[in-house]
């Protein structure tokens, strides 16, 4: 827990010395990032909104990762989450809110899910590593999406390249007017605490984190290894699906090209600074859902460019995986 | 592995170093005393970046004009990024901070986005360039005549299809690369450029492609490759980054490119024979000017185009002087002066 404390503060350091260093107004700079998520009530809103899709991305990478797997793709699994919600959301004819939007939801984390359990089967079947498949057909279906949303999805009226908007019923009660904070909070804190439970309470869970330290062991026990196999990766999945879901229906109600862009990678940082656990995810994701919103304050205060921006958050996900951090954090772990 | 002692004692020390450092400063700039309040803020929302693309630095380096003139107002750049998606979120964080007496963006998808976010935040003012909305009191936005714009490259690109310069072929066919197709494209520009085609050669055939983006310039060049393989020999691309791809196609398949809202002859001379202009800068500085004096029409929506003076081809750059004929530039220049009429 130590180590962790340390880890965010040193980040939250070395972020401010960035700003120093690179800002060309760094007194307003510093300010803007530290004050970023409560300037006022929308930011506090936002801040919470983000960490919330962090967290069930963020809980997805974790999953993946405690089973042994390294899930790469969730970029595409949230995009392809998302696209998927929205096209049944448009396509299919209209139902009751309570029956459509959770089903939106299960639409979104259904595409996530087998998506990513393709991959766990082409290791499983033809040893594909799933750290190459995960990316690659990540890749591709982000284009794929792309064109969804720029093509038969295409709001013809609008100057974006974006969907005309779901209808109202489906969308995520709105819960801090005007800041886009909405019910998907619970769902966040929920995914996470489930998944908690599950790894560390449940059997099934327990041969999870067994199959994923050391495969062998499963197998010898005489326990079934393609289901431990295709579990994490495939849940993994179905989690960043989720989050993209809950995105377009908390925040975005329309698909705009590329608005997920992002929480498939920074689901993984979130996982790695949570030690993989996902209870400790929520919590990773309120870190980087800090620098995220701090860093746009730094930006809007002081002429900051926005690919300095970049660079600072680059660097600070770089500093996450290093190995100062992890070693002690295996420790913890173990 | 245990943590050595040594590589402990390493992280502490710069752990603390990095202390040491930093929150001194953190606690002077949090310290630092707020701007009075009698001060007019301006923020100027790029949707994109502003290095590299010339209608957003004019529209930065008009505001920032506009405010040099005052002694109590200052402009703020803020840049949006490329992603559309993220453009909503970040224009609300801006209008929710409320320090800013007004926003100040450019682009034609900008009133939709701002549209939404001016319900939530009533009270906070925008000027949009090259945008269109009529009606919201907090919103004032100024468009360019993008018909006429068109019109203008059209009757251009008519008049060289026509002729008997090097690259003009036999057909009487030109070309237009969109990054998107939106309503300013598909009922102002396309039909501009075509009527101005048909008016300097009657019988001019567009051929019209979208990349599907605004930044894939090997899409651009693919397209502008076939464009130019069915024969048409001016182009005109208004595809962002993509443009790039467009203008190496006909650097390679001999054909001429034609430049919109800015200045495009220094691009490839010989190949980029002409260009017409938006004059974003002269524009933004001259709305944010009037908004800082109070007396900017909130509610309205104008339209510029030649006769005020914010839409142009540019016929006295030398280039344009040394690659396209006498006749030519002389039925360019009297079409404008008829038009600016």
């Amino acid at each position: 827990m130590k180590a962790k404390a340390a880890v965010s503060a040193s980040i939250l350091l070395v972020t401010t010395l960035l700003l120093i260093l690179l800002s060309p107004e760094p007194a307003a700079s510093v300010r803007g990032f530290f004050s970023g998520p409560f300037r006022n009530l929308y930011s506090f809103g936002s801040f919470l909104a983000s960490a919330s899709l962090l967290t069930i991305a963020g809980t997805g990478a974790a999953l993946a990762f405690r089973g042994g797997a390294f899930n790469l793709g969730g970029e595409g699994q949230v995009y392809c989450g998302a696209v998927s919600a929205l096209s049944a959301g448009l396509l299919l004819p209209a139902l009751p809110g309570n029956l459509g939007t959770p089903l939106l939801l299960l639409a979104a984390a259904a595409a996530g899910f087998f998506i990513a359990l393709f991959s766990g089967w082409l290791k499983y079947r033809f040893s594909i590593h799933e750290l190459i498949s995960t990316y690659l057909i990540s890749s591709t279906l982000v284009y794929i999406c792309d064109y969804l949303i720029s093509g038969p999805l295409r709001d013809e009226e609008s100057f974006l390249i974006a969907t005309p908007r779901l209808p109202e019923v489906y969308t995520l009660q709105q819960i801090l007017p005007p800041s886009p904070l909405h019910t998907g909070v619970f769902i966040a804190l929920t995914t996470a605490l489930a998944a908690h439970l599950w790894l560390n309470r449940s059997v099934r869970g327990y041969r999870l984190r067994i199959y994923g330290e050391n495969p062998a062991c499963i197998r010898f026990a005489g326990i079934r290894e393609k289901t431990y196999a295709l579990l994490p990766i495939a849940l993994s999945g179905g989690l960043y699906g989720l989050a993209g879901g809950v995105a377009l229906l908390g925040i975005h109600f329309r698909g705009i090209q590329g608005f997920t862009a992002g929480l498939g990678w920074n689901g993984i940082a979130v996982a790695l600074i949570a030690g993989l656990s996902p209870a400790a995810a929520a919590a990773a994701a309120v870190l980087i859902a800090f620098i995220e919103i701090g860093i746009s304050a730094a930006m809007a205060g002081a002429s900051v460019t926005y690919d300095l921006g970049l660079m600072i958050r680059g660097i600070i996900l770089i500093m996450v995986t290093m190995k100062v951090f992890t070693s002690n954090r295996k420790e913890e772990l173990l | 592995m245990k943590f050595s002692g040594t590589s402990k004692r390493w992280s502490a020390a710069a752990l603390t170093l990095l202390l040491v450092l930093t929150v001194p400063a953190g606690i002077a700039a949090a310290g630092r005393a707020e701007a009075p309040d009698d001060s007019y803020r301006i923020a100027v929302f790029v949707p994109g970046v502003t290095a590299g693309s010339p209608i957003y630095e004019m529209l930065a380096e008009g505001a920032r004009r506009a405010a040099d003139e005052f002694d109590h107002a200052r402009a703020n750049i803020i840049e949006g990024g490329t992603n559309q998606g993220e453009w909503p979120g970040k224009i609300a964080s801006i209008a929710a901070q409320g320090d800013h007496d007004l926003i100040v963006t450019s682009n034609p998808a900008m009133p939709e986005i701002v549209n939404e976010v001016s319900q939530r935040f009533p009270d906070q003012k925008f000027v949009f360039m090259d945008g269109y909305l009529e009606g919201n009191p907090s919103i004032y936005t100024l468009r360019y005549d993008q018909y006429q714009q068109a019109y203008l490259a059209g009757y251009f690109a008519g008049l060289v299809t026509s002729s008997t310069m090097e690259f003009a072929g036999e057909q009487l066919k030109i070309g237009l690369v969109a990054g998107q197709e939106y309503p300013d494209m598909n009922q102002s520009i396309l039909p501009g450029y075509r009527e101005g085609a048909q008016d300097a050669a009657p019988g001019t055939e567009v051929d019209f492609r979208v990349v599907g983006n605004w930044y894939d310039a090997s899409r651009g060049k693919e397209l502008a490759r076939e464009i130019i393989s069915g024969g048409a020999d001016v182009l005109l691309p208004i595809s962002g980054g993509a443009n790039y791809g467009v203008l190496e196609a006909a650097i390679e398949g001999d054909a001429y490119v034609i430049w919109y809202d800015t200045s495009g002859y220094h691009e490839a001379p010989g190949t980029v024979i002409g260009s017409t202009a938006i004059m974003q800068d002269t524009a933004t500085y001259e709305t944010v000017k009037a908004a800082i004096e109070g007396s900017l029409p909130f509610g309205s929506a104008d339209k510029a185009g030649l006769q005020e003076g914010m839409v142009t081809f540019i016929t006295d750059d030398p280039l344009f002087e040394e690659h396209v004929p006498e006749d030519i530039r002389r039925a360019l220049i009297s079409r404008m002066e008829e038009l600016a009429k």
